[in-house]
């Protein structure tokens, strides 16, 4: 497809870009590759709290150096994690605390990024203000909840020449680039890619609202100047229109993001979905979705359904890449992951990859058991196809890659892994399947429809 | 040190506790629970659902089933190599070397593997040679591990060396969720980290303590203490169900026998939780020892019917048990 290639052109001529002014910046003798990058984090929720983790665990060494945190739960998130940043001073951190992203953005006049990690509806206001004072940003997926915001982060991060990674984090999961370049480029083991399946199932436990201690309050004035009702939306803004997106954006925006991604780069060319509030009160938000995507690749139509339940958690969650051949399913959950060959394909097939440690052959395929006395295989029982693993693990934390992935395009050395203009994409595929629920049809995309 | 079947070892008999709100979670290989006492159910919901949160949040950083851990960074790093480690793995392995010193070695997060030398796939006894056993002991003990006074990390100092915070981690969780309650001004709660660690955060108005019973693992009708739990933690540590617990002092010492149970109390769960198991390899003497150059410990022993100390099978007490009420 020919939109595919001037797309991935695109993109990758953008980062070029992106590194070239900080090629520029060293000329001046303010950059380099081994350049300190100081930060600020803005959102200090769980989110930002894992984010700050993983750069922490990254030592002292690394050059990332915390300048401030924001977050407008002064009596909450803000005061834990300042601590803790605090607490890293040997490290070259700081933990200056703000309530207010525009206080900090004036008063920290040294820095070179910000990570954003405050709900969806923020992310755009957020992320321009910072490409307005020369900054990068790492944001946080969803980009937003409306597609002409995360446009504008797009075309505010161009108009100020600076990067923006969006915090689709399998993208630089070691695990994942595997599966992608060796399994499924190179080896080709699926052979020809028919369907993808997919799934996030949560348990009702881990989806009852939020609470907060008693006397942490956000004052009632603040809550009102960010845009939150009362405390309790604040807390639990996932479930709310016009704040956020419900599940299918906080858990199936990555992994629908994964299937583009395996496609290379792929675009639907149309949803269809179906969901409610079916099971909770007082939420805005489907609790439960299952959506379906037609994908046009150049080896055919792959069909692509997805499903996010907030009531049962059986199976967990991973991708499920179907082709003619073989089978991969993967999980960013602790090492999960499994690749199968058909049973009618001969091992011989596959057996030079195993012999070039690719995959490497876990258990052989049991035949269809063939009784004694029958002439015949009885065809209606299926045999068991040979299991095969792939040889990685991901030995450091799950954000860390992607977090490193940035900071080496901010020095030039590297190139992001999901700009700006693949996370509107990915945008574009998940929002559609809240309009595709709420029109109650089949929704037509368009090449043009992912383009900034 | 391995997985308990720790429901077996501390028994808690709080559900009959008019306004303690009961909930529980799976983590860690076990099961959390809590009791509050709340007017507000829904609050004292929350509040758990956050120290759940926590629990989960610590596996991640602890579980050495995981391979991106900090633990298995741990294990997997080369001789000299030194591991950035999230502060709670980090706090937790201060205290865990604090314990191995304070235990003689007797609690160690050093030996995993001498528990691969002695245990088979499916946890049972095995005959390791002699030699086996020499290379698993020159891969235990805390002297493999340098941990940093400055910064958040730890050196290894030998390669292959496997550190499992199972014999601790529990206990450790159980006090981050009393800090998390006590934030939410839930201190009238009670944690049970599987049972075998449980914290007394504080005692509900009108109580004198949680009621605790220890039962005799072997024969679960046999109630040998009961006492109301004021202050501190009590955990258990046994060898029912055929499981094993080796002693990683000496090369000589091997698979622990002679006890069935061991109990500790103490000041904190993450001492209770740990002493538990040295107190299953320990001396009486030591033991004693223990208990006194420790403020707020005590120690159960329940020796093991038909061991070598069969003529001695009355349960042994140390220490101090306030209030314990203890019956024998």
């Amino acid at each position: 497809m020919s939109n595919q290639i001037d797309r991935r052109n695109f993109i990758s001529s953008s980062a070029a870009a992106g590194a070239g002014l900080v090629l520029a910046n060293s000329a001046l003798g303010q950059a380099g590759n081994k350049k300190d990058i100081n930060i600020a984090l803005i959102g200090a929720g769980t989110q930002g709290q894992v984010l700050m983790n993983a750069i922490l665990k990254l030592g002292r060494n690394s050059g990332i150096k915390f300048r401030a945190v924001c977050d407008i739960w002064e009596k909450g998130n803000l005061r834990r994690v300042s601590r803790i940043l605090n607490a890293y001073k040997r490290y070259g951190h700081k933990g200056t605390a703000y309530v207010d992203y525009q206080e900090l953005l004036e008063k920290e006049k040294d820095l070179d990024a910000v990570l954003i990690a405050t709900p969806d509806f923020w992310h755009a206001e957020h992320t321009i203000a910072c490409f307005e004072k020369g900054l990068h940003v790492y944001c946080e997926k969803e980009m937003s909840n409306s597609l002409e915001a995360a446009k504008d982060m797009v075309l505010a991060g161009r108009k100020a020449g600076k990067l923006l990674q969006i915090g689709h984090q399998r993208r630089s999961n070691p695990r994942y680039i595997y599966c992608k370049d060796k399994v499924l480029n190179e080896a080709n083991l699926l052979n020809r890619i028919t369907n993808i399946s997919g799934q996030w199932h949560r348990s009702r436990a881990a989806c009852v609202d939020l609470g907060w201690p008693k006397g942490t309050d956000i004052p009632a004035a603040t809550l009102k100047k960010y845009g939150f009702d009362d405390m309790s939306q604040f807390r639990n803004w996932r479930w709310y229109k016009g704040l956020g997106g419900g599940p299918i954006v906080d858990l199936g925006s990555h992994q629908i993001d994964v299937y583009s991604w395996f496609l290379g780069n792929a675009l639907p060319s149309s949803v269809m979905a179906s969901g409610g509030v079916d099971y909770w009160k007082d939420h805005e938000w489907y609790d439960n979705a299952i959506a379906i995507f037609e994908f046009p690749t150049e080896k055919g139509l792959v069909r692509a359904s997805y499903e996010t339940l907030t009531t049962n958690s059986s199976n967990g969650y991973y991708e499920l890449f179907m082709g003619d051949e073989g089978t991969l399913l993967i999980s960013e959950s602790a090492g999960r992951g499994e690749i199968y060959r058909e049973s009618w394909v001969e091992e011989t097939k596959w057996d030079p990859w195993v012999q070039k440690n690719y995959v490497t052959l876990e258990k052989a395929s049991i035949e269809a058991e063939v009784k004694e006395g029958d002439d015949e295989v009885d065809v209606r029982e299926s045999a068991t196809p040979a299991l095969y693993r792939m040889p990685i693990e991901m030995k450091v934390p799950y954000h860390q890659p992607h977090l490193v992935n940035f900071f080496e395009s901010i020095r030039g050395n590297a190139k992001l892994n999901c700009p700006g203009e693949i996370g509107y994409e990915t945008a574009v595929m998940v929002l559609k399947v809240n309009e595709a629920i709420a029109a109650g049809r089949k929704i037509e995309l368009k090449p043009e429809d992912f383009k900034v | 040190m391995r997985k308990r079947q720790s429901d077996q070892v501390v028994d808690i008999a709080a559900k009959t506790i008019a306004d303690a709100h009961h909930f529980s979670h799976e983590a860690m290989a076990t099961v959390y629970e809590l009791y509050i006492a709340d007017e507000d159910e829904d609050y004292a919901r929350a509040g758990a659902q956050a120290a759940f949160a926590e629990v989960d949040r610590l596996e991640l950083e602890m579980s050495r089933f995981l391979s991106n851990s900090d633990i298995s960074r741990l294990n997997a790093a080369g001789a000299g190599e030194s591991v950035e480690l999230g502060m709670d793995t980090f706090e937790c392995l201060r205290r865990a070397e604090e314990m191995f010193e304070k235990t003689g070695g007797a609690f160690d997060i050093s030996v995993g593997a001498l528990y691969a030398c002695w245990l088979d796939e499916d946890r049972r006894l095995r005959e390791p040679s002699a030699k086996e056993i020499e290379q698993a002991h020159a891969l235990t003990g805390m002297d493999h591990l340098e941990i940093d006074e400055e910064d958040f990390c730890a050196k290894v100092l030998t390669e292959g060396v496997q550190f499992d915070l199972g014999g601790i981690g529990k206990g450790f969780a159980a006090e981050k969720v009393a800090e998390l309650l006590r934030e939410w001004s839930l201190e009238q709660s009670l944690v049970l980290a599987g049972a075998s660690s449980v914290l007394c955060v504080g005692v509900p108005e009108g109580m004198s303590g949680w009621p605790m019973k220890l039962r005799n693992p072997e024969k679960r009708t046999e109630v040998f203490a009961r006492f109301d739990l004021k202050e501190g933690a009590v955990s258990g540590s046994g060898r029912q169900k055929g499981q094993h617990i080796i002693d990683p002092r000496s090369s000589d010492a091997g698979p622990v026998e002679g006890r069935l149970a061991a109990w500790s109390i103490a000041p904190d769960a993450i001492a209770a939780d740990a002493s538990s198991t040295a107190f299953m390899m320990l001396s009486d003497e030591e033991i004693s020892d223990y208990c006194l150059a420790n403020e707020g410990t005590a120690a159960i022993i329940l020796p093991h019917v038909g061991s070598d100390n069969s003529s001695d099978q009355a349960v042994k007490s140390y220490g101090q048990w306030e209030g314990a009420g203890l019956r024998t």
